[in-house]
């Protein structure tokens, strides 16, 4: 990470949330895309006053000047212009139940979620049972002067206490986020509790979700009155579903002197969002701010998957086209892409391995990775940064064969020439002759041509193929071109996708989707056409003066199981017959393993990795997958998850905690920690971080305490404990402190731990299995945090914990 | 009634072996103790039957209702009815001892009948109750995170309020005596004394004669060098008490 200054890391550590997922769900939303008018828009629809429309709008023009973070995981896959901001309620005519994927549901029965919060979930039926509870919560609140309200309601109804307190703890200008929050922000809740009055029950955001769908770009406002006490609980266990690729929340939290206010979220994602929220309290005199935070992975087998490259240029691939996965029993299948987004221009990395496959990716793309730890091997997803020479990556071997014969054109009639039949569909003998024609061939607008000569082996067989397939026989022209005069088979030709000199040649997309018997026949084509066995190698190798050529077939024999190896480039000056001087001329070749991977699955040494500049990048999403094969790599896609709730403790004697859990599945980054900004004197804070990485998951606590000039007297402890459930699995902690005064007393504890197998062996002679033993552990590290949850939260989040673990042994 | 007969036992950890051929017949009802100098393999034979991962049988077989329990995973031969009080308690922080047993007896009640719900938590409350004032606990003791923060004797009094609880028909005690001081080893082997019964065999391994005064055993064994080489009546408990090791270690050769 770059080093930055005090001000900068302040002001950068927003405290946040992002996300990706399926693609066009919603029924209502704007337009794609950020601009005043979609500002103004929502302000309209919401008949906001004039001045929080001058809010939004002022707020807007900060983001668009505002950088992007430059810390912290890899953002810069998010692209602002791809995303819809305004998406109406759906609680009439939204979506239905059915139309929740079957995993979602799946996991939402698995919970023991209620069916009326599965219907809540949904965005349908918003007038449930719970909308009762909540106005039986509602009056006894009334009466204590108590506000719980949808925050368009508290900005409708409490116009001045609202414009009293909004944007005073995040302002604008606070991160990049946080402005775009303040311009597109809806939903949310408006809390305010008066001097003394003590809120016996948590106020759980839940009930209040019914009124008001809490979107995207959520906005919380929680005052607590001097004295005053109150539990806020945001979200349920349930995961996160959502449509939206962005979520940026903005939490304000005022503790006003003496007064206690505890803050509770548990997530569960279930999807790619990235998740940024900046969640602050500003804590008063003898005042006490608690911020509890879990961040559970993605629970239901999460659905998106992203990609660099593929069987076919990631660029012409749609919704609906089936791209290879890997399942856990290490098999190819097809899968159906959901959706395509193009992530922008962006930084790449060429990989090469050992038998020269070549991918360019992202550097916070992981890959599936094979790595000596100790005596034993570990297979698992690891980010390319995190990718060493010499590590072993997954390459595609021999897939199933998934592919159809493609249709194509009849052959144009042209006036007066002689019409022609072409085949309907591709066949074995036609693609062998377009590979043959692929290397050799040329038209001209009356005849086709192949550079073949009669001693040439495979001079009968086009001469056959040209028979067989086109009822045509051509001619030999000059003992070394054979013709067929044929304007239309010419034209079909071209039309089918072989145009261009042989300086442009490319193999068409459509090639790729074929059986491979006949992608093996196009290859075997092209191989007689431009192959060759160099004296004193055994390999065969092609040769093309168009690298792009060489390229496109490399990947098709990827496609087949074929092992192709590097390209090389070969100069050769060379003063040709009718030249008039020596010229220089480039010829590239492509070597082939004359070892076929028989496997679906094979690793190969990596031998570079190497800065490649900047490129358009896309990520496509695969149903019911976390990986796909691009360019023979079996790469996996990414998320991220930031979070650091935060106290400004500005009065003397103000006092905050943050308790946060995070648990990393595989494939998985989460970025949780908190911040801790000590103002006045005699202020007191406690960070409890603890985090749990399974499998190649990876967890990472990130901290500031910070203790300004003239806040002596501070007291401050921060522990962070990791958990590891495995050898691949990882942990980092960046405890960051910046220290202004000499008075202060501070204590830092780190641990890392394993499950070990005396733990798992003495539970298990207790009768438990090894998967109840490891879940009992890892319950006991998570018990600190569920036992300050309420109740039914504790019950879920034990709920949640045995889900997570599901499946993780034997 | 079953008995657990241990019959040419070698076990190995890494490449050493540590048991050599060790035959024993324990019958439920009876309570037999095995002794021994350190280092015979006193503990590897209670992990063993165990089923530890570390410790790799390659001859012999254990036999328990029936079944070769050597091919059984520890949590199986949990639910068969084996128990091993541990001679060093591993510590699950944040797990109450409360919470734990609850989940060990369901997970034993689940194995034998798998449409068992559970023990209710009232009747498991005073079950639990009853079997701490047996051993002298202290009620809070249920809520205490499992070894985690207790003293020796502490510990020792959990492992046996779990054998307590868990009802087994077969209990090992792997130097249950070690680190305790004397009204320690009075209150457990008082505890073990009342779980006796015709249902229960008990294997005490121990370094000591100590603890022998308090829980009488029907037959004590000795052991060396990885097998028994002497077995007789609790009168051969005294006599090691008087003698020592030595006369055995001359006419076994070790």
């Amino acid at each position: 990470m770059a080093k930055q200054s005090d001000a900068e890391l302040l002001e950068n550590f927003g405290e946040d949330r992002y996300d990706f997922h399926t693609p066009e769900h919603y029924v209502f939303k704007a337009r794609k895309g950020l601009d005043e008018d979609v500002v103004r828009q929502i302000s309209a629809i919401k008949g906001e006053p004039k001045w929080m429309l001058e809010y939004r709008l002022k707020a807007y023009r900060h983001f668009v000047k505002r950088p992007m973070p430059n810390w912290g995981p890899d953002l810069s896959e998010l692209n602002f212009d791809d995303i819809y901001y305004y998406i109406k309620p759906t609680d009439k005519a939204g979506r239905t139940w059915d139309e929740i994927p079957e995993e979602i549901k799946e996991t939402f029965d698995r919970l023991g979620i209620p069916e009326a919060e599965q219907k809540f979930l949904a965005g349908v039926g918003a007038q449930y049972e719970s909308e009762m509870v909540y106005h039986r919560i509602q009056e006894q609140l009334e009466r204590q002067g108590v506000i719980f309200k949808s925050i368009e309601d508290g900005l409708r109804e409490h116009p001045d206490l609202f414009r009293q307190y909004f944007g005073k703890v995040v302002p604008i200008n606070d991160n990049k986020f946080a402005a775009l929050n303040s311009a597109v922000w809806s939903g949310g809740s408006f809390v305010y509790v008066p001097p003394g009055v003590e809120v016996a029950l948590p106020l759980q955001a839940y009930f209040r979700l019914n009124s008001a769908n809490i979107g995207q770009f959520e906005r919380t406002l929680i005052i607590a009155d001097e004295g005053a006490k109150v539990h806020y609980v945001e979200g349920c266990t349930a995961p996160m579903y959502s449509t939206e690729s962005l979520h940026t929340g903005v939490i304000e939290i005022i503790v006003r002197p003496g007064a206690y206010v505890r803050y509770t979220t548990i997530q569960n994602w279930s999807t790619n969002v990235y998740n940024l929220v900046t969640q602050r309290a500003m804590v008063y005199e003898g005042a006490t701010m608690e911020w509890v935070d879990a961040n559970m992975g993605c629970l239901a087998s999460d659905t998106a998957l992203f990609a660099e490259g593929g069987l076919k240029p990631i660029a012409d691939i749609k919704a609906g086209d089936r791209v290879f996965a890997l399942t856990p029993e290490m098999r190819l299948e097809a899968h159906t892409v959901l959706g395509k987004r193009y992530s922008g221009r962006r930084p790449v990395f060429l990989v090469r391995t050992l038998n020269h496959r070549e991918i360019l990716a992202t550097a916070n793309h992981p890959f599936l990775v094979l790595r000596k730890t100790g005596k034993h091997y570990h297979l698992g997803w690891q980010r390319l940064d995190h990718i060493q020479v010499g590590d072993y990556v997954a390459i595609s071997g021999r897939m199933p064969d998934y592919g159809e014969p493609y249709a194509l054109p009849p052959a144009p009639e042209i006036p007066r020439a002689h019409p022609i039949t072409t085949p309907a569909e591709t066949t074995v003998d036609l693609m062998w002759f377009l590979g043959f024609y692929l290397g050799d061939g040329y038209s001209e607008s009356t005849r086709v041509n192949l550079a073949v000569v009669p001693e040439d082996p495979a001079y009968e067989r086009v001469v056959e193929l040209v028979q067989k397939l086109f009822g045509k026989t051509p001619v030999l022209h000059q003992g070394r071109v054979l013709r067929v005069a044929s304007a239309p088979l010419a034209r079909w030709i071209r039309e089918i996708g072989f145009t261009g000199s042989a300086r442009e040649k490319r193999v068409p997309t459509w090639v790729y989707g074929l059986p491979r018997a006949q992608r093996e026949a196009f290859i075997e084509g092209y191989i007689a056409a431009d192959g060759h066995v160099r004296d004193g190698h055994r390999n065969l190798s092609v040769t093309s003066a168009h690298r792009a050529l060489l390229e496109d077939i490399k990947r098709l024999a990827l496609t087949c199981g074929w092992n192709p190896l590097k390209i090389s480039e070969w100069r050769r000056a060379e003063k040709k017959p009718l030249g008039a001087e020596t010229k220089e001329y480039i010829h590239y070749m492509l070597y082939f393993s004359d070892e076929p991977l028989e496997q679906p699955v094979a690793f190969a040494k990596v031998t570079a990795i190497e800065p490649q500049g900047e490129t358009d990048t896309w990520d496509i999403e695969v149903e019911g997958s976390h990986n796909f094969v691009a360019e023979g790599f079996v790469v996996h896609n990414s998320k991220v998850t930031m979070k650091y709730p935060s106290c400004y403790l500005v009065g003397e004697g103000a006092h905050g905690e943050i308790l946060s859990v995070a648990f990393a599945r595989d494939g998985q980054i989460l970025d949780a920690g908190g911040k801790m900004i000590h103002l006045a004197p005699n202020t007191s804070s406690k960070i409890i971080s603890k985090s749990i990485s399974k499998g190649t998951g990876r967890s990472s606590y990130r901290g500031l305490l910070k203790v300004r000039r003239g806040a002596s007297n501070v007291r401050s402890h921060v522990t962070c404990d990791a958990l590891l459930l495995d050898e691949a699995s990882q942990t980092d902690t960046y405890p960051y402190m910046e220290i202004e005064e000499d008075d202060v007393t501070i204590g830092h504890e780190a641990s890392v731990s394993k499950v070990d197998e005396d733990q798992l062996f003495y539970l298990r002679s207790r009768g438990l299995s090894e998967e109840e033993a490891t879940t009992m552990v890892v319950s006991g590290f998570m018990e600190f945090f569920v036992k300050e949850l309420p109740m039914e939260y504790a019950i879920e989040m034990n709920r949640l914990i045995r889900l997570q673990m599901e499946g993780s042994v034997g | 009634m079953s008995e657990l007969v241990i019959r040419n036992l070698h076990v190995r950890v890494g490449d050493k072996e540590i048991l050599k051929g060790l035959d024993l017949t324990l019958p439920q009802g009876e309570v037999h103790a095995i002794m021994g100098p350190n280092g015979t393999g006193k503990s590897t034979l209670a992990y063993t039957l165990m089923g530890h991962p570390n410790y790799e049988v390659t001859e012999g077989e254990v036999i328990f209702k029936g079944q070769n329990i050597l091919e059984l995973p520890p949590e199986e031969r949990a639910h068969l009815g084996i128990f091993l009080a541990f001679q060093y308690p591993v510590a699950i922080p944040g797990v109450s001892l409360a919470n734990f047993l609850r989940a060990a007896i369901n997970a034993k009640r689940k194995a034998l009948n798998p449409d068992d719900e559970g023990i209710p938590i009232a009747e498991f409350r005073k079950l639990l109750m009853d079997k701490m004032r047996l051993l002298n606990m202290d009620p809070s003791f249920a809520g205490r995170y499992l070894n985690d923060g207790f003293s020796g004797g502490e510990k020792k009094r959990a492992e046996i309020l779990q054998m307590a609880m868990l009802e087994p028909e077969i209990a090992i005690l792997d130097e249950t005596d070690s680190g305790l001081d004397i009204d320690a080893l009075r209150i457990v082997s008082e505890g073990v004394n009342a779980l006796r019964g015709p249902d229960l065999g008990v294997l005490v391994i121990t370094h000591y004669q100590r603890i022998l005064r308090y829980i009488q055993p029907d037959k004590v064994h000795i052991m060396m060098d990885g097998r028994i080489v002497e077995s007789g009546g609790p009168e051969l408990a005294e006599h090691l008490e008087e003698h020592g090791y030595d006369w055995l270690r001359e006419r076994v050769g070790a």
